[in-house]
Parts: C-alpha cells; structure tokens; sequence
C-alpha cells in the first residue's frame, strides 16, 4: 500500500515536471516579440533581419494589390497584438490604410521603410505624386533593410548584434543582386529596353538599369481592368510599342491581365511573361522572397526582349 | 629451456635494434625536411625581420571613395566609412573623409611581425567612377626600403574594392642588383 502511494506520488512529480517544462517553452514562444508589416516585400526584409528572435506577421497575402486593399477585422486584431508596425510609405497603402491600423488599434509604433529613399516623381490625374514602388531598386531594398534594421534594435536592443550581422549578410546579397542584374540586363540592347506594364511600378528598376516605362494605366491599378486608363494613354502606349518594336509586353501578378492581352494583340507584340509588381509570390513560388521576386522579372525580362524578333 | 630463452633474448635483441634503426632515419628525414629551404642553397639568404622595426603603408586610391549603399548605416551618420584597413582582427585605418582619385594615403609607424603580413581593406568607389572597374595600389616599405606592393580591383561596376591582401615584410631593395654594383 505504502509502495504504491510512492508511486503515484513519483508519477505526479514527472507529470508536474513536463507541465512545467512545457509551460516554459510556450511562455518563451510567446514571449517573442511580434512585428506586423502591410505589404509581403517589407515582411520578407523584416524576416531576413530578425530570424527566428522574433515573429513576423504580414497582412496582404501574395499577388494582392496594396493600392486597393480593404482591410478586414482580423487585420486589427494583428495589429493589436503587434509590438512594431512596418510599412512601405509613400501612399503604396491606398488611403493610409496602415496607418490607420496602427493609429486605431492601440496606436502602435509604425516605421515606414521607404524614409531615406529619394522618391521619382509620377504624374497622376494631373498631379504630381511620388512613386512608392521604391523597393525596385535594391539600393533602395538597402534603405528599407537599415530602417527596419533601426527599428527592431529600438525594440529589442540586447539582439543587436545578431540583427546587425543578419543585415549584413543580406546587404551583401542585395549587392550581388544589383550587379547580377546589371550583367543580365546588358544583354538587351539600350534601344531595345523598354518595359512595357500593366501599370507604372517598374520606374524605379527602370531608372537604375536604363530602360524606358511605358504603361497603358499610369500609377493607378483600380480593381477593374483599364482603371485609370485613358483612350489617348492607350495611343499612346501602342503606338510606343510599334515605335520601339519592343518585341514583347508584361503582365503582372497583381493587376488584372486583360488589358495588356488585348493591348498585345493591338500592337502585334506577345506577351513576354508575368511579372512580380506590388506583392510577391506565394509560399513555393519563385517569388516568394525579394530576391527570388526581383531575380524571376528581371530573368523575364530579358529572356523576352533580347531574344531575336 | 636454455636453449629457448637463448634463442627468445637474440630475437628480443634483433627487433630492438630493427626499430631502434627505424627511429633514427625517421628523425633524420624529419629534421632534413625542416631545414629543406636551406640546403637549397639561395644565393641570397631570407632576410630577418627585425622586430622593432616601422613600417609605412602606402594606399593610393584609383577612384574617389563614396558611401556604399549596400552597407549597415552606423549609428552617427559620419561614422559611415569610405575606406577601412584591418589587421589582426582591428582597425589600421579607418576613414569617413571623401578621398579623392589618386589621393594617397600614408599609414606611417607600424609594426608588424612574422614574414608577411594579412590586411583586410576595404573601399566603395563612388561618383562616376562607382561606374566603372577600380583598383587600389598599396605599398609597404620599412624605414624607406620598399617590401612589397600589391593592387586590388573590385569585382565589377560598382562593386566594392575589398579583399585581404598579403604583403611581404622583408625589405627587398637593398637586395636587389640594379646594375649599380650595390648587392
């Protein structure tokens, strides 16, 4: 009898053991600290920095249109739960919309990551705007890597070392990348380079590696195809192609592709690819990380307008 | 019985003196291979590096030095480096002043020791010339004696011009024969 009360008695001691083991480890999970980005890009920038120290949340999924997002009521429960916010800035969240997340549910500290960057201008319904779509550019992706770099050593500085060491890793990447794309690019001829898109989100890719945009939509995506597209932008965008014989035009992932198909047939060109714009791919897809996103379009690119007509 | 401890003690006596003889070649090669450079017989034997000895490192810059894009931004925006010079795990020179192409840069007063020595240097060409390929020159002397000189490019358009470089600690011109009867 006396025996197996010991038993028992050992048994609740292992038992309190695991529960308390296992309490630990989920109270040290939970512990992290949790960034929530808007778009997929500063998400996957942020991950890069951080690692495994903290958890990164985002909240457009791959392929969704940032311009035009609505945000849904999940979205705020994120945000309330989150420690830092990033986002891209420069009005790429149509109405703020980020902004207003953080300001509503618990005023959160929000970094935006295009600060630093020296913006293009863009002309939208006969205003001047500045371009959001910085991130094109990697010597920018370097602007915004530092800023979230600055931001989670303001949250966590014990693991500044770590971060530090973690952007500069990937600084190392991007300029590879840039000179990677450099080399690519080299193979279309100057003339030749001209990027034909649903929609002006390749100035900045444009001005670092010398081609000329031309885009049916200007800066405005709409949800609709031809939202912001003019019958005399339209002209004009074919009679741009016929100019250049630009021998191929783009779609993109996250803006409808009627428009360029029957801009393609117009002018008598084909439709060179798909090509990553305001949200990256989907988990597995290529494009799932800036990287990987900035390598498909760029490989894209010149596949479809250095090949012989 | 005797016969056996007899026939058991020469054996015994035999496969000592076997690897005794062993033994000595083995350390004699051994001994013969350390000293190999020597019984080559050089001309000119390596000449010692006096510890005490200064050294003035000369860089001379191809390009004009600009801020790297790609870099992690230092907490005091003049802290960002233009050209940085690491030996042994520290800061030999370090710079965040513009440089311009072909400015040179005396690192006087150094020691260093060893037969050569490692340096790790690193510069972001900037302006035009972030444009195109370019180099640094670096030259080592000791007390005016020129040792050893080397030139690093980086490795495409834009690129940073960084890598470690070795240079000799050996002053080699006094060892020269120029033709002026000096040896």
């Amino acid at each position: 009898m006396r025996q197996c009360g010991q038993r028992w008695r050992r048994w609740a001691l292992v038992g309190i053991a695991i529960g308390a083991l296992t309490g630990v480890a989920k109270a040290d999970e939970s512990a992290k600290k949790r960034i929530v980005c808007s778009t997929t890009q500063t998400a996957d920038l942020a991950r890069q920095i951080v690692g495994d120290d903290m958890e990164v949340h985002g909240i457009l999924g791959p392929g969704v249109n940032p311009h035009v997002y609505q945000p849904v009521p999940g979205d705020s429960r994120l945000v309330e739960s989150a420690d830092l916010c990033l986002q891209n800035g420069l009005h790429l969240e149509g109405k703020n919309w980020m902004e207003t997340l953080a300001r509503d549910n618990g005023n959160k500290p929000l970094v935006t990551c295009t600060k630093g960057v020296q913006p293009l201008d863009l002309e939208f319904e006969g205003q001047t705007i500045k371009d959001p779509h910085a991130w094109f550019d990697p010597r920018n992706g370097a602007i915004f890597v530092n800023n979230i770099l600055d931001a989670v050593i303001d949250l966590d500085p014990p693991g500044a070392v770590r971060y530090r060491a973690r952007a500069d890793l990937y600084l190392q990447q991007l300029r590879a990348l840039d000179t990677w794309i450099e080399k690519e690019v080299s193979r279309i001829p100057l003339e030749r380079r001209i990027l034909v898109t649903s929609h002006d989100a390749f100035n900045y890719y444009a001005a670092r590696y010398h081609f000329k945009v031309r885009s049916p939509v200007g800066w405005s995506t709409g949800s609709e195809i031809g939202g912001g597209m003019t019958p005399e932008r339209r002209r004009l965008v074919v009679q741009s192609i016929r100019d250049f014989k630009v021998p191929a035009i783009f779609v993109e992932t996250s803006v409808n592709p009627k428009m360029i198909q029957q801009i393609a047939g117009e002018a008598g060109v084909r439709v060179g690819g798909e090509l990553y714009s305001d949200a990256m791919g989907a988990a597995g897809s290529a494009g799932e990380t800036y990287l990987g996103m900035m390598r498909e379009n760029t490989l894209t690119v010149v596949l479809a307008l250095s090949a012989s007509e | 019985m005797v016969r056996f401890a007899c026939s058991l003690l020469v054996a015994a006596l035999l496969l000592g003196s076997v690897g005794l003889c062993q033994y000595a070649l083995t350390r004699r090669v051994a001994i013969s291979m350390t000293h190999a450079p020597e019984s080559h017989g050089h001309a000119e034997p390596a000449k010692g590096v006096d510890a005490s000895a200064r050294y003035a490192l000369y860089v001379t810059l191809g390009f004009e030095a600009g801020e790297d894009p790609f870099a992690v931004r230092a907490a005091d925006a003049a802290e960002s480096r233009r050209l940085v010079i690491r030996h042994g795990g520290a800061e030999l020179f370090a710079t965040s002043e513009a440089l311009q192409r072909g400015q040179q840069i005396a690192i006087t007063n150094q020691h260093f020791s060893g037969e050569r020595v490692a340096l790790f240097v690193e510069a972001v060409p900037g302006g035009e010339d972030a444009a195109r390929p370019c180099a640094l020159r670096l030259r080592l002397e000791c007390e005016g004696e020129w040792c050893d000189e080397a030139t690093l490019w980086s490795e495409g358009n834009g690129a940073r011009v960084s890598g470690e470089v070795t240079l000799g600690l050996a002053p080699r011109l006094s060892t020269l024969d120029r033709g002026l009867g000096v040896r």
